[in-house]
């Protein structure tokens, strides 16, 4: 369900094909999913979170753990494409303040690397 | 799994799974987004999904044959969701949720505390006939 797509400038694109809602079940499937995934040669990671169409507290916490993964290893993780909705609750929570939230697209993001 | 008893109502029993949880947060955020828009219908599915989950987890304690009730009733531009268990006397209200300076302590829990509290306009919660009910309007 989801993929790790590898770009110019130790960038890479977290993403999935279909809509979802980041809830229980997903949420543990997306830290295992991630835990798998090697990121050695990466300096940013890119959540493109276009397609999280609903997100609850399980799914906000699978974030966080990515999150905190990624950035203890000295890379950088934006989070882009976020809804309205799912922006308003992340913002709700302050989260705005531990997370870097871009409104463009991943290949805009990784242009300005 | 929920029926709509007329075009201003929504009423589901569902068991205690975290699978039926996120089946019916899904369908009262269809039933709202179609009467009042995605932002409150977003509203709606969360404090849904949050207040059942913890029923599951700490109510009944994930045993998968108890149920839960889920009610919604429209009332002009708002809505009264009133969620009922048969588990021992919980009030959510009464356990502090998470402080928000404190992000790198959210992963342990208290943010579905917080969010339900903060996402409701009204909240009351009372213990009658063996089961919690908490009444929420949006």
């Amino acid at each position: 369900m989801f993929y790790l797509e590898k770009r110019d400038k130790g960038a890479a694109i977290i993403s999935s094909e279909e809509e979802f809602r980041l809830t229980g079940k997903i949420s543990a499937e997306l830290k295992e999913w991630f835990k798998k995934q090697r990121l050695d040669s990466l300096e940013t990671i890119i959540f493109d979170c276009q397609n999280i169409i609903f997100i609850d507290s399980m799914g906000i916490a699978s974030i966080i753990s990515i999150y905190k993964s990624i950035t203890s290893s000295g890379k950088q993780m934006l989070l882009s494409g976020l809804r309205k909705e799912v922006k308003d609750i992340l913002t709700l929570l302050k989260l705005d303040k531990l997370f870097v939230m871009d409104d463009r697209k991943p290949e805009e993001i990784i242009k300005d690397l | 799994m929920g029926n709509m008893t007329n075009t201003e109502s929504y009423r589901a029993t569902i068991s205690s799974t975290l699978d039926a949880v996120d089946d019916v947060s899904a369908e009262v955020y269809s039933f709202i987004a179609k009467r009042s828009g995605n932002e409150l219908a977003f509203r709606a599915g969360l404090l849904v999904i949050e207040i059942c989950t913890n029923i599951v987890k700490y109510g009944y304690e994930k045993s998968p044959d108890e149920k839960i009730w889920v009610s919604i009733d429209k009332n002009n531009s708002s809505y009264t969701i009133l969620i009922e268990d048969e588990s021992k006397p919980f009030n959510p209200l009464e356990y502090e949720h998470i402080d928000l300076d404190k992000t790198d302590k959210f992963e342990r829990g208290g943010m579905g505390i917080f969010l339900i509290k903060s996402l409701s306009k009204d909240i009351n919660y009372n213990y009658s006939e063996g089961k919690n009910k908490l009444t929420i309007t949006i």
